[in-house]
This record gives C-alpha cells, structure tokens and sequence, in this order.
C-alpha cells in the first residue's frame, strides 16, 4: 500500500473496544479518501436511516491518500456522519495538522459508532488506539481541551475535540483541531458530543510511503510551479487571507446584508481583508504541507474585544457582519474567536442570528421571547451570543437548533435562509446565478464550497462568466461538483484549485498510491462520489423538492445593486442540471448512470 | 570564501513544515517528520515559529562525543557527516547535542544528521517564503544588519539633525 | 460631444498600496479616460498594472462599473454617467478578466 496505510480503527464507545481493520482496496481505488471513502462506508452502514443522534449513527474521521505527503497543500481530513441539522450526508472538511499525524500512526479513517456510557476521549497512536476517561476535561473550551488532552498523552499530539456546544448537543457545533481549524458545518460536533467523546488525540511516528517517488516528486514540481506563480494562491490568500472577497462579492452586489434583504452592505470595507491586515492581523500562518498560508492569527490590543485567536475568514466576515449589520471588525474577530472556543461553526451561527435578527425587526419574535433587544448592528449581542448557543441559554437555546427550527417556532420558516436546513454561505444567488443551484443541489444542504461556481462566475477561474444569466450554469455547477469531490477526497485543500486543476491532482495520485488514475478516471471518481451522496440523501427521504432555495432569492426581486430586480432562475437551471447528471425528474440517478459509474443501490 | 551553513530567518516562517517533509524524502523516501534533521518549533500562543536546524559547529560537540570516529567534516560542504558503517548506535551524539538534531534512522540505533544534501539542501529549495537560506554566514548577517538599517533609515527619513 | 461625468473610483487590495488610497474622485466619460486618468496620475507603477504597452486592459485586472464587468458591458468605451462606481480588483483579488 502507498499513499493510503490500508488501514482504519473500528471504535464502539457503547462496547468501549477498538479493532484495528483492513480497508477494502477497491473501495480505496474507487472513492479514493476522505469525503469519498467516508460516504462509502457511512452509506454501507445503513447511516441514512439512523436517527443523526443516536449511537448507531457512525462518525468517521477520514483522510486522503495525499495527507501527510508534501503534495500541494496536503493537510486535510473530513469529518463524515449523518447530520443532526439537515438529516443529510454530511462531510466536513478540515486542515491544520490532525490528519497527516493521523497517517503517521498508521490509519486511514476512524469509524466510532456507539456512546460511552461517561464523557471518554480516544487517545491513537502507532498502531492502535484506547479510550480513556475524560473526567475533569468535559465542560472544557477547545483550547483548554487541546492543552489537558496534550498533558495527558504527549507534547506533540494533534487533538480533534468539541467545545461546550458540542457537549451540548447544539446542531450547529463543530469539531476543532489545532485549536482554529474546524470541520464547520451540519453540525457535526454535535455528533461527536452525542456519543459523549470529547476529544481524539493522535500521535504517529511512522512515515507515509508513495509508490512512484520521481513520478510523485515531479508531479509536485509542477503543481507548484503554478500554485507559486497564481496571484491568488500565491498573493492574495497569503497577504490579506480569504477576506480579500468581501469587497470584491460586495462590489459585485452579491454580499448577503441583515439575512439576505440585499446584497450591498455600505460598511463592507470595515470588514475586509484589507482592514483585517492593516488593523488586527498578527502575521500568516500555514496548515500543513501547505504554501498558500491563509491562516490570520489576530490580536486586538485593548477595548471591549481585546484578546487573541484565528480568523475572520471570509465566510465568517460575512455571518458576523454584513449578515448581521454587524460593521464593527472587532466585535466581527472576538465573535469568530468565541466560535472557535465554543466550538461553533461561525456560519450557521452568524445565519441563524440574522434570521432571529429579522424576526424580531417584524415583530414575530418579541423581546420578551427572546429575553432582550435583537438589533441589526449589535455586535455585543453578536458576541455573547455565542456563549448563550454553546450553553444554551436563553435566547441562545433557540439559536443552538440553527435557523429553520428557530424560525419555524415562531411561524416564519420562509424567514430562514436555509436549503435543506443548511445556512446559505457568503454568496447572494440573485446576483450570481450559478452559486444559486449549487446551493440548492449540494448534498450537504446550503454550501459554496461543494461547487464553487463563484470561481467562474466572479473571479474568472477557469474562465469568466456573467454573473447575472443562468446559460450554461449547470454545465459549470455539475463540472465544478464533480472535481471538488475527488479533490475533497483527495487530502488536498480546495483553494489549490485556483491554480491547478484535475489532471495535476490525477498525477499525484497516480504517483503516490500506484492506481493508474487519469484525469478522466479521477473525474469520473469525484462523479461516483457525488451521486453516491445523492442516493444517501435519497435513502434518507429527500426528494426533488428539497432541491430549492429560500422563497425570497425565488420570488422577491433584489433591491439594489447590480443585480435589482433579479431573482435566482433556479426553475431554468435545475431541469438541465439533472439531465446533465443523467439523472430523472425526480433528481434520482438513472439505472445506465449508476452503472456507467460501478454504483448498486 | 566561507563555506555556506543554513540560515533561518524564523519571521518569515509559516509554520508549514514542507521543509521537514522534503528533508525525509530526500533522505529517507517517505514522508516522515520523527526522522527530519530539522524540524520547526511551533508556538501558536506566542505567534512564533522557529524551525531548528543542524548549525554544522566547528567545534562539534557530536564528533568529539562519539567514541568510534563515525562523525566526520566534509571539506566541500562544511558539513558534519556520519559514517554509517563506523556507527555503533551508542547515542552519546544524541546526549552531547544541545540543538537535539541527531535522529535515529535504522533499527540496531544507526543514527543520521543533516548532511546539508551534499550541497543542495531541499529544505531550503522547497520552502516557500525564504525562512531558510543557504548562505555564508558573514552575508547573511551583513544582509540581516542592511534589513534593520533601512527601516532605521525610514524612521530616520523625516528627522532634522 | 460626450458629458464629462463625476464618478467614483474604488480600489481593492495592492492597488490601495501603489496608490495609497482606497477611493478617489474623477471627471471622465468613458473608463478608458478613468485608466488613463490613474495612471498619469500615479506613475507607471500604477500603469503597467493596469494597461499593456498597447494600451489595452491588462487581461488580470477585473473593471467593474456599477458592479457590471465591463467585458460584459462596452468595455474599455463603457461610457459613464455622474454617480458611476468604478471598481478595480487586482489578480491576487481574482480580477482575472480574461
């Protein structure tokens, strides 16, 4: 075995046993790593029909055959279960260091199923694994958990954990490792914390082999050649880090504002990439293996919001600003550096404010029920906010379901701005068409990252596109989907994909495992993954109509901007995307799609 | 001319690691930081990242540790090196070394240091952002001293003598 | 003739740096006459950025007028009305025009 250790840990927290297991190598081959061979193995465990919260619900740690290599950017893993917020496939990606010290032990994938009967966490190293207690560690925020966990196993252990809202069964917590990496959305973390596991901490000192070592270094060479040379990979992301999109998705009148009422946000330049370089940002810093250093350790030195932690990134610039009103940087990074100790993902959190924050501004959330004010701008709320979801308290309960349940409560579900009970990212389909079906077809629910048509649409990657027209939108969405799945399946980080495409990644994993994958075989395997996602979701009850966005981007013409008087078209886009797909009206694959593909229900 | 070392400039690190991946793949063929000859120093709450490396001393508490002859100077590259087969595996290199950058390769405590690559060490090549350099010492530090003179200068620029 | 137009100019990221501003003022008709008016106004730094040496948009940078880019529009001849936003997004932003 190259590339891939051929091997996964079985935990059953219920049993409290771990089994170290041989994965299948067609399995390896055909759904590659990470996303890919996590969705296999959670859509072989009947996941679809388990309750998200329930011990039967399997929770896999997965990473790619690229991890822990020195392939372009090669730190990631996916955090894949069943999710407790949208009853969909979820697979949640993070970077940092976790994952590649994962391979160093030895493991592909972890697969926990089961509770322990009291908090545990599971301590891996070379070869195995064993779960110990977690007295005195649950209740822990992340840091505090990551340095105990690290006392109690090694110096150089790489720690997953949740945080309090995790513990909490919140539907919007996340899995934090490295302290400020997060494997954000669908609510994973509460997963994690419904199985009462706390913590996985890892340390390996094994090496991972490739198959092909001039092939895999040459194929590097030229991958880098590219990611070093792009101004994106190679200036932007690294000086001003991914907030270096708020003005420009502003400017082109696609930045969400107070829960998506439009899509200008005047103040847009307080929370920019710009200002976060010139008033807070410390210095960059690098997930492993990776060039591009987006990462924005931030202090802010005195005021209310004084303190230090990671980030804003964009998308989290958005749900904490503009989507709330909110303008102020400060509250903005004191806001994000509370998600990440609490363990929330910063999107669905910053969605679900904004839609509590418009249900109040109508009068169908009133402050006796929510216990105070909830004003568009307010960036204490913003703040405490945070700590009131993690635990739980007052309005804070309301907001720990996400926002589809909070505005259902309160008869106003339409207010929610949600597909499949997923928050829509930083992306307005009304001004930009194509990101518009990509939200409403991903199978994870609201997602930019699953075919981030805004590459094209916006940016000009691979080539420019008009924002405005739904021409050719699903060609684009089901091509970006495809290679997004193969490259989230890969061990590589998706941002590599502003410079370098399916082929340099096919000739990585060609070099490092010795499956003679192409560029067409490894597209037609980011194909396989996606539709094998598609009959989770299928299996687990959703249908056609669960492929739509929020009635407003359908039928309420955007304000101002480039793009007034525009809704989304997704009624022009979706038929065409499902006959791109090969699938049929229903949105179900086809008999000859599944077969072209090597698929079985 | 002086021979080159390894310079590290620590704030232009990113704490990415590539350099002690390229390290063993060069040295070792796989992916395998426990057995890099360098490795960075991470410290997320302080904002810092040091990557530590072999400094090749001239007077090398390593060599005169070992009791078996096997650590040797390379005239060409200035580089301390470890002659496998006179290696007894005693690990007295490891306890002499206050930088820490021996490292255990085979079984039987065969040991391995940085042999700066022959001439060409990949860490160098393969980082991103100039943290390490393969440079004369006296260069690198008349480089270091120009740095902090021009941001003298600047501060200087509107200052009346 | 063509009607002078007041219009505004936004600048993202490096742009800022080589011109050390972030939004500027002009009077032009068209956003050839807004390029031409930046770079005789901030030197060939600015300049070479912006235009090629024969006087065509750079293919990396995106001009954006009113959040419509131009290549969708007229563009370099885009004409311009008073209260226009003009945008310039350099390639480390993803300008990437061409």
């Amino acid at each position: 075995m190259a590339g891939w250790t051929g091997r996964m840990l079985r935990v059953d927290l219920s049993a409290g046993t771990v089994r170290v297991e041989e994965l299948c190598p067609h399995d390896l081959r055909d759904f590659v790593g990470a996303r890919g061979l996590g969705s296999k193995l959670l859509y072989d465990a009947g996941a679809y029909a388990v309750d998200p919260l329930a011990p039967e619900n399997p929770l896999i740690f997965a990473t790619g055959p690229l991890t822990g290599t020195y392939a372009p950017s090669a730190g990631r893993y996916n955090v894949v279960c069943r999710s407790p917020l949208t009853g969909a496939i979820a697979a949640s990606n993070s970077g940092g260091y976790w994952g590649p010290e994962l391979k160093f032990a030895g493991f592909d994938l972890i697969f926990i199923t089961g509770k322990a009967p009291s908090p545990v966490y599971l301590w891996v190293h070379d070869g195995g694994a064993e779960i110990r207690p977690a007295d005195g560690i649950w209740g822990k925020t992340v840091s505090e958990t990551e340095d105990t966990v690290r006392a109690q196993t090694h110096p150089d252990a790489k720690v997953a954990c949740i945080g309090p809202a995790g513990e909490r069964l919140v539907r919007i917590a996340c899995v934090v490792n490295d302290k400020s990496r997060a494997a954000g959305r669908s609510g994973v973390g509460a997963v994690m914390g419904s199985k009462n596991l706390k913590a996985i901490a890892v340390r390996g000192t094994q090496g991972v082999r490739v198959a092909d070592r001039e092939g895999f270094r040459a194929a590097r060479q030229r991958a880098m050649q590219k990611i070093l040379t792009h101004p994106v990979t190679s200036g932007g992301l690294p000086t001003y880090g991914t907030a270096v999109l708020v003005n420009v998705i502003n400017a082109h009148g696609a930045f969400p504002t107070r829960n998506f009422q439009t899509g200008v946000f005047p103040e847009a330049d307080r929370i920019s990439g710009e200002t976060l370089a010139r008033e807070y940002l410390v210095r960059k810093k690098a997930c492993f293996a990776c060039s591009m250093a987006c990462g924005r350790p931030t202090a802010i030195p005195s005021g209310p919001f004084k303190g230090s932690g990671e980030g804003p990134e964009y998308e989290a610039a958005w749900a904490l600003g503009a989507d709330c009103g909110v303008w102020d940087l400060a509250a903005v990074t004191a806001a994000n550096w509370q998600c990440n100790e609490m363990g929330i993902d910063p999107i669905s959190y910053g969605a679900t404010l904004a839609c509590a924050m418009e249900l109040f501004q109508r009068g169908y959330l009133t402050r006796e029920q929510a216990g105070r004010e909830l004003r568009w701008g307010d960036g204490q709320l913003l703040v405490e906010g945070v700590r009131m979801t993690a635990y739980r308290e007052g309005i804070g309960n309301l907001l720990a379901e996400g926002s589809y349940r909070l505005a259902s409560e309160f008869g106003h579900p339409e207010l929610s701005m949600t597909t499949k009970k997923q928050e829509y990212p930083a992306y307005e389909p009304r001004a930009v068409q194509g990101i518009g079906l990509t939200y409403a077809t991903s199978n994870r629910g609201a997602c930019h990252v699953r075919g981030y048509t805004i590459s094209a649409e916006v940016l000009g990657v691979p080539e420019k596109l008009d924002p405005l027209v739904p021409d050719n939108k699903a060609f684009w969405a089901k091509a970006f989907q495809d290679a997004t799945a193969l490259v989230d399946s890969s061990g590589l980080c998706l941002f590599v994909t502003f410079a370098i495409g399916v082929p340099e990644i096919a000739d990585l994993l060609a070099a490092a495992t010795g499956e003679g994958y192409t560029a067409e075989s490894a597209l037609l395997a980011g194909e396989r993954i996606w539709n094998l996602e598609r009959m989770f979701n299928l299996k687990a009850g959703f249908t056609r109509a669960d492929d739509t966005l929020a009635p407003r981007l359908l039928s309420e013409p955007m304000p101002e901007g480039p793009a007034k008087g525009q809704v989304s078209r997704l009624d022009l886009m979706l038929p065409e995307y499902y006959r791109l797909r090969g699938w049929d009206e229903e949105g179900r694959p086809t008999d000859e799609t599944l077969a072209r593909l090597g698929l079985k229900w | 001319m002086a021979r080159k070392m390894l310079v590290v400039h620590p704030e232009k690190c990113t704490a990415c690691r590539l350099c002690e991946l390229a390290c063993t793949f060069h040295q070792e063929g796989e992916f395998h930081p426990l057995k890099a000859r360098l490795t960075v120093g991470i410290f997320p709450e302080e904002n810092v990242y040091v990557p530590i490396v072999c400094e090749q001393c001239e007077v090398a508490a390593c060599q005169e540790a070992c009791p078996s002859g096997a650590i040797w100077r390379n005239a060409v590259t200035g580089a301390l090196e470890v002659d496998v087969s006179r290696c007894v595996g005693c690990r007295m290199c490891v306890m002499a070394c206050p930088f820490g950058t021996m490292v255990h390769v085979e079984s039987g405590g065969k040991m391995q240091k940085c042999d700066l690559c022959q001439g060409d060490p990949q860490c160098v090549a393969v980082c991103p952002w100039g943290a390490l350099e393969y440079a004369e010492p006296n260069e690198a530090a008349l480089a270091r001293r120009r740095e902090v003179a021009r941001r003298l200068a600047e501060v200087l620029r509107g200052v009346k003598v | 003739m063509v009607a002078v137009a007041t219009v505004t100019v936004q600048l993202f990221a490096t742009l800022r740096e080589v011109t050390g501003t972030s939004r500027l003022t002009v009077e032009a008709s068209s956003v050839r006459e807004v390029l031409s008016l930046l770079v005789s106004r901030y030197g060939p730094e600015l300049g070479r950025r912006l235009v090629t040496p024969a006087g065509e948009l750079q293919e990396t940078i995106a001009v954006l007028v009113n959040g419509r880019n131009v290549r969708f529009l007229r563009g370099l001849e885009t004409p311009l009305s008073d209260g226009d936003t003009v945008t310039l997004i350099p390639p480390v932003a993803g300008g990437l025009a061409g």
